[in-house]
């Protein structure tokens, strides 16, 4: 039951964050929502909080970034500006410490579970804050290409990777 | 600050940083330790200390737009002592002073604040004295109570302090920054965790930090949501200290520890600046006993989100965000005095910036546009005239003709638009010549503008507007532009002649002048630096305050001049000058010049080295000169060249060569 609940919490993690990396667009649309990582996060840390009690801290300040995400999304659809700065600082607080704290904790999980590579998941979710917080910052990075290429592609290859290790786990939990 | 508008905006600003770090607290309350929650107070420390003008980014709030409106509105009519209306608002420095005697009423509001301060600050003293010299008048503890802080100072590494005992305290106390006291009240038990909660103040300096806070305090003293603020810090110190008690403990002591904390719930406590107590009111004991028992519950590990999370915080509320300010033309809409507070708060950050303003404040004809490059004197009166006559000027505001525009038409009096002739900018693009960086920092240069003149249905001639202009950094403001001489209006004598940066000002001064003396005739090449912004439509685009992007085109111009004999001059059919720059540590290759074959006459062409050629068909009308001209792009750091080849094709065959080598003056 435990490998059971695990193992859906990490495909449910990793479903999420291929949502929060990756976009399709269709004209405006983007038919890879960011506003859907928050849902599938939201359902993985419901699977994973008999396990990891800290886990049901995060469910607010995930409703609240899942709500902002999705203010953004339908704005986006229609071709309308939303400029809130004072909002957009507290979402990106909110955002630092929700992937932070979610990632840390199912890394923990995993090695509760004693799943291999699971110290991996620790660093990309070092590496992972510490980008977000520098894309947060108030730089406008168009102007920096040298400086917001690299970043963005360590961006994909760390969300990748911690999807990939996410749908590792779920495998590894349903072989047991 | 030396000011009401600067104090409110600094206030303002402390304000909105106080409200958006008790909201982020209030959201991550039981996510983040009481260490985080007090550390992340230095974001509001960093506001305290900083002038609120300082950083480029975009404000989180339009406060400073707010203010200056405010600002416009009030101090109209007042003459001010400590306000300069034409200045938009900038906070030097957190503190207050005063820079003379108050006149108007915003000037007795800003004396009477600073006074304020001085009051708060004595109040703080006094209170600091009187305790220390309750402090001095109090009794040597018993050798059991001294031996019992000794303990618990050894047992848990603490620095050691004076200790004395006060009757009538009711609860223990530090007070003192270098040499702190530790005041136990008379007649009652320590235990130990008390103790060690006030060593545990006195090792991380919380009584320095408390000291700051009250300066802040006084600083700030009429601002109510400040007090708040800093109610908030002082509870949130006291929380972290419970932190570091409970971090020491174990077990059963951290719930005595608790019962401790709940007996002195309904103690009063003494504050003042310098000092430190267990106590701190029935309300912030349940919310200490709250945290106490939510302890070791924190998630662990969060030392990178909680510093990330303050970095961020930090930058954002010093610097601002990176969004675009909203660019408040008089095209947006808005009040007349939102307008022109907004066109106030322009700035020119770059010497190009202030040059783009003024160009295309002269060309649109925009007061307001202008307002931004100009100096205080000028801002002035702009202002006065942006708000009797609005933004644009115009032929018809009656016989009178902005100063700045005299020269620009040639008018009958009374104007009669219908029968004037007009010469009025062209939106082309604009050039400087003669750009010079001056020993005293500012730059010189020769504006060109391009302009036409139009009689009722057609167009006459096209020319050039030159302005000595002098850019230079006016404190407070950023980077102005005064005129520096008359203007100059040159028009061309052939209708739909036209003169562009590329090709240079044949009329105004070269940069550097070659010549040399040949056989047939003379050579001369004349060399201009034209500064020029990198988009041809420029003038059509918005002013750029920041503006960086200037391109420098290196024009020149070879001229040959015939001294020939007649016989010379009746044989000659065709004449042609091929031309080619020579760099430094080069010779002059006039087989360079081969590529040039067959010249016909009425074609010029070029390459890509520079080198150029024109040819002509002599007639009688000819003025025994010939001139061909290039002009590309070049790194402001290039070395200019050191001499130009000139080769001279009479009837198609060469008739000479020369080198043009510099000459000691530069005029043409």
């Amino acid at each position: 039951m435990e490998y059971r609940k695990a193992a859906d919490a990490f495909a449910l993690a990793g479903t999420g964050y291929l949502f929060q990396y990756f976009n399709l667009n269709l004209f405006t649309l983007d038919m890879l929502p960011d506003w859907a990582c928050y849902v599938f996060l939201f359902l993985a840390i419901r699977e994973a909080a008999p396990l990891v009690p800290s886990l049901k801290l995060l469910r607010p300040l995930g409703i609240l970034l899942g709500v902002w995400e999705g203010i953004l999304w339908v704005s986006t659809a229609l071709s309308v500006s939303v400029t809130l700065p004072l909002v957009k600082v507290l979402v990106d607080v909110m955002a630092i410490y929700f992937h932070y704290q979610f990632l840390t904790d199912l890394a923990r999980l995993a090695a509760k579970l004693k799943l291999p590579d699971q110290e991996k998941l620790f660093y990309l979710r070092t590496v992972m804050v510490v980008l977000i917080t520098l894309m947060a910052l108030p730089v406008n990075w168009q102007e920096h290409f040298l400086l917001a290429l690299p970043m963005a592609l360590a961006g994909v290859v760390t969300g990748l990777w911690v999807c990939l290790l996410f749908f590792r786990f779920r495998r590894q939990l349903l072989a047991r | 600050m030396t000011n009401l508008w600067e104090f409110l905006l600094q206030t303002a600003y402390v304000s909105l940083v106080g409200v958006l770090l008790l909201v982020i607290k209030w959201l991550l309350r039981d996510k983040l330790s009481p260490r985080w929650q007090y550390f992340v107070w230095v974001v509001l420390a960093a506001r305290l200390l900083v002038p609120a003008t300082f950083g480029g980014g975009t404000p989180l709030l339009r406060l400073p737009l707010w203010l200056e409106m405010a600002k416009l509105t009030v101090e109209e009519g007042l003459s001010s002592t400590y306000t300069s209306v034409a200045q938009a608002i900038q906070v030097k420095a957190p503190v207050p002073w005063l820079t003379g005697l108050p006149h108007s009423v915003t000037d007795w509001l800003f004396f009477l604040y600073v006074l304020g301060v001085v009051a708060f600050l004595l109040r703080y003293l006094v209170s600091y004295l009187s305790l220390r010299r309750l402090m001095g008048r109090g009794e040597e503890p018993s050798e059991d109570l001294r031996r019992q802080v000794m303990g618990v100072a050894e047992q848990y590494g603490l620095p050691l302090c004076a200790v004395v005992v006060l009757p009538g305290l009711t609860s223990p106390m530090v007070c003192g920054v270098f040499r702190p006291v530790l005041a136990l009240p008379a007649g009652k038990e320590m235990e130990d965790h008390v103790l060690l909660h006030e060593l545990l103040h006195v090792k991380y300096h919380d009584a320095l930090q408390n000291v700051f806070w009250s300066l802040c305090r006084a600083i700030h003293w009429c601002n109510p949501l400040v007090h708040l603020f800093l109610d908030r810090v002082g509870n949130d110190l006291e929380s972290l200290c419970d932190q570091r008690v409970l971090e020491r403990l174990a077990g059963e002591e951290r719930r005595s520890y608790g019962i401790s904390l709940l007996s002195m719930a309904n103690e009063k406590y003494p504050r003042a600046p310098g000092t430190t107590s267990i106590s701190n009111g029935g309300k912030n004991i349940a919310r200490r006993i709250e945290a106490i028992v939510r302890f070791k519950t924190y998630p662990r590990g969060m030392a990178l989100a909680s510093c990330s999370i303050t970095l961020l915080l930090l930058v954002i509320c010093l610097t601002g965000t990176a969004a675009e300010p909203a660019n408040l033309r008089p095209a947006d809409g808005g009040s007349p005095i939102r307008t022109l507070a907004a066109a106030r708060l322009n700035h020119c950050t770059t010497v190009a910036g202030a040059v783009d303003a003024y160009a295309k404040g002269l060309v649109e004809g925009s007061r307001l546009t202008l307002m931004a490059a100009s100096p205080a004197e000028m801002r002035t009166s702009l202002m006065e005239e942006y708000r009797q006559l609005g933004d644009q000027f115009s032929l018809l505001e009656g016989e009178e003709l902005p100063f700045y525009l005299v020269e620009m038409y040639s008018t009958q009096a009374p104007v009669n638009r219908e029968e004037t002739t007009v010469c009025a900018f062209t939106k082309e693009n604009y050039g400087l010549c003669q750009l010079r960086e001056e020993d005293d920092g500012s730059t010189t240069a020769l504006l060109v503008l391009a302009v036409e003149e139009r009689s009722k249905d057609s167009l006459d001639r096209t020319g050039l507007l030159v302005c000595p202009i002098r850019v230079y950094r006016e404190a407070g403001q950023g980077y102005v532009v005064e005129q520096t001489g008359e203007r100059t209006l040159y028009l061309s004598t052939v209708s739909g002649s036209f003169y562009s940066p590329d090709m240079g000002y044949p009329f105004l001064p070269a940069d550097k002048v070659y010549q040399a003396q040949g056989e047939s005739g003379q050579g001369q090449a004349a060399l201009q630096l034209v500064y020029a912004p990198e988009s041809w439509d420029e003038l059509e685009q918005p002013p750029d305050y920041d503006k960086t992007d200037w391109v420098c085109w290196r024009s020149h111009r070879v001229t040959y001049a015939f001294a020939g004999t007649a016989e010379d001059r009746e044989s000659l059919t065709t004449l042609a000058i091929q031309a080619m720059p020579v760099m430094p540590g080069e010779e002059a290759d006039f087989s360079a010049l081969d590529v040039f074959d067959r010249m016909v006459p009425g074609a010029s062409g070029s390459n890509s080295n520079g080198a150029r050629y024109t040819c002509i068909a002599i007639d009688e009308a000819w003025d025994g000169t010939l001139t061909c001209r290039d002009g590309s792009i070049c790194d402001e750091k290039e070395a200019l060249p050191e001499a130009f080849a000139l080769r001279v094709l009479w009837n198609d065959q060469v008739r000479e060569t020369m080198t043009l080598k510099e000459a000691a003056d530069d005029g043409v």
